[in-house]
């Protein structure tokens, strides 16, 4: 008897597959079916664009299939992916491409099919294929209005900087770098160096370790992501030197840190809203489907954040940081 | 003769040359590198870059040794680390944290030993798989998100003093060196790396010793994790992805190679220095960063193709003479 119900439970979860991609089909008609594939989901930044498209689309009462890659920031995995999503013909793709020359042969695919492409995050510029729009933080504004603040903030003149930047060749970290340049170098001062930490907690620990020594009286660094500024904060703590780290993102944990130390060496970071970017494809991915007039691209430059700023006792409230 | 010994010895001793060389023309030709004066920089790299990279780079030894591969654990390396941190902070508990951490790394490695020396699954697609398991369970039980606000008695144990993390890499390897070379146990990871069948014929349980040594590997694996907790403040599931390839060219630039029943653990001390003295030096130079990987991965190739060399042109070409220098050497 038992043996029997165990093998009844066993043929009905093999079933269960079968029936839910059956009444998937029959419910295809009339809503609207978006796939979205993101870099990864090992930070909080991917966490929270996700779970903020996830509600949009609840809202809208639209299907959203999320794709993440198991391996974070895999292009290869992100092709495979996309024809994966090909299979069931969606009416939109969402694209946050982790190599923006890489996911090519991708997007060719889905022009292919004749599907509307939106892609978010970092921009992919290759002319032969066609996307709808972009919709992300400018990431160029980003790492100049950050660097800005820098050198407003420490007020030093001809100051010494070092990048952070994330992984080698992508748009998203190249742009952040292209941007802090420009404005370091309006402003008098010297970019010393720019390494790559790929986007990882322990890259860039070492990587500053390696840079505050190489580079002696350096009094700035600049980091692409919030993750690797933290990975790196002991370092430059324990160098003793008095260096002040300023990064792209903002993260629970980067917002209750600069409170508790009241932005002695974190000393700012510049917006780069997912919950607005999230929210923001989802709602353009349904305007597009429903056959509206979409503009080429939608960015926006985060505020920067810093107790000096207005927004700052709202940001703590927002995070639930006391 | 004599001509040969010189030559052995200079053979022996290539990737300490390569070492000593690689500082002398980095504080040579730079001023922040090293100096009578200016110590931080090198013990930066000693200290605290090391440490980690020794550990993960020893394990990867063991098992090449055993003619395996361990391609989690980077994998490993995040799980215990998330796993011991998640249970630190809710019980505030930092040996629990710690216990838990090991624990973890522990069933880690046996599982993988399990699936390579029961199962028959061979070691390359069993440890991938048993990467992707630990990544998905980590996004699962982190949810995305990272742990961080560690109790502060967890960072004053590991870093009490500057020198905690090396002491405790160093009494680890010699401990391994030990094993490895001067105990039974030791003698059967190299037979049944050799030749695994005729291991098992001649008695050596070598499912015991894959098990053991992946375990080995797991604990080595929790323990760095436990490190670059103390150093990061904070864990993500992100951790240690480039683990696996990073202790591959560090054992390999040690001078250990595939093939198994070759190598030693000791050589990993001077493949690791050799990676970051390599990488930190270029940048004291001023080099791209980007030209790193590029030295890094030319690098291995000379090293493997220097102990290739090795075996062909002096084991081969003067056969008996080593042989006769073999029986000197143990008589």
């Amino acid at each position: 008897m038992r043996k029997m119900s165990i093998a009844f439970m066993i043929i009905f979860l093999f079933l269960t597959p079968l029936f839910a991609g059956g009444s998937g089909e029959s419910a295809d008609d009339g809503r609207i079916n978006v796939a979205l594939i993101v870099k990864q989901q090992t930070n909080d930044f991917w966490v929270e664009m996700i779970a903020n498209a996830e509600a949009k689309a609840e809202e809208l009462d639209i299907d959203l299939d999320v794709l993440v890659p198991l391996t974070p920031d895999s292009n290869e995995e992100q092709l495979q992916l996309i024809e994966q999503a090909l299979l069931d013909s969606p009416d939109c793709f969402i694209i946050a491409p982790a190599d923006s020359n890489g996911i090519v042969p991708g997007i060719e695919l889905i022009n292919e099919a004749g599907i509307p492409i939106i892609v978010c995050d970092s921009a992919i510029t290759d002319p032969s294929v066609e996307t709808l729009t972009f919709i992300g933080s400018d990431n160029y504004a980003c790492g100049y209005e950050l660097a800005k603040a820098a050198v407003r903030l420490t007020g030093i003149e001809n100051g010494k900087v070092a990048i952070i930047e994330g992984r080698p060749g992508q748009a998203s970290s190249l742009e952040r770098s292209a941007g802090a340049e420009a404005a370091y170098k309006e402003l008098g001062w010297t970019v010393v160096d720019k390494v790559p930490a790929n986007w990882s907690r322990e890259d860039a620990y070492n990587a500053s370790q390696n840079i505050l020594q190489a580079y002696p009286g350096i009094n700035v660094i600049q980091y692409n992501s919030v993750s690797m500024a933290l990975g790196a904060y002991d370092a430059v703590e324990q160098s003793g030197q008095d260096v002040k780290i300023v990064a792209v993102d903002k993260t629970k944990e980067s917002l209750q840190l600069m409170k508790d130390t009241n932005c002695e060496i974190l000393i700012a970071s510049v917006d780069n809203p997912p919950d607005v970017m999230g929210a923001n494809a989802v709602e353009i991915a349904v305007r597009c489907v429903q056959g509206e007039e979409i503009a080429p691209s939608y960015l926006a430059t985060g505020a920067i954040i810093a107790p000096s700023e207005e927004n700052w006792d709202e940001m703590l409230q927002k995070y639930g940081i006391v | 003769m004599t001509k040969n010994i010189n030559l052995s010895l200079l053979k022996k001793n290539s990737r300490l040359i390569v070492l000593l060389l690689l500082l002398v023309f980095f504080a040579a030709f730079t001023d922040t590198f090293w100096g009578i004066s200016n110590w931080t920089n090198i013990l930066n790299i000693v200290l605290d870059q090391f440490p980690p990279l020794l550990l993960i780079a020893a394990g990867m030894t063991m098992v090449i040794i055993m003619r395996g591969i361990d391609l989690s654990i980077g994998a490993t390396v995040a799980i215990s680390a998330s796993l011991g941190a998640i249970v630190m902070n809710s019980t505030q508990n930092v040996a629990l944290g710690i216990l838990i951490s090991l624990l973890v790394g522990i069933i880690v490695g046996v599982c993988n030993g399990v699936l390579i020396s029961v199962v028959g699954v061979p070691p390359y697609i069993a440890t991938i798989s048993m990467k992707w398991i630990l990544t998905g369970i980590c996004l699962v039980v982190l949810n995305g998100s990272s742990v961080y606000g560690f109790p502060s008695e967890f960072k004053a144990l590991l870093q009490s003093t500057k020198y905690n993390c090396f002491i405790i890499s160093l009494v680890l390897i010699f401990l391994l060196a030990f094993f490895m070379e001067k105990t039974v146990f030791g003698r059967n990871v190299y037979v049944t790396g050799t030749n695994e069948t005729a291991a098992k014929l001649s008695g050596v349980n070598t499912v015991m010793v894959t098990i053991i040594v992946f375990a080995i590997v797991g604990v080595l694996s929790s323990i760095t994790g436990l490190m670059y907790m103390s150093f990061l403040g904070g864990v993500d599931a992100n951790l240690g992805s480039s683990f696996p390839i990073r202790a591959i060219a560090a054992s390999l630039i040690g001078g250990n190679a595939f093939g198994g029943g070759k190598g030693r653990v000791t050589n990993t001390i001077i493949g690791a220095f050799i990676m970051l003295v390599l990488t930190n030096g270029l940048l004291h130079m001023g080099i791209p960063a980007v030209w790193q990987q590029f030295v890094l991965g030319a690098l291995i190739i000379i090293s493997v193709v220097a102990e290739n060399f090795d075996v062909k042109s002096f084991l081969k070409k003067r056969k008996k003479a080593v042989r006769q220098l073999k029986k000197e050497e143990i008589v």
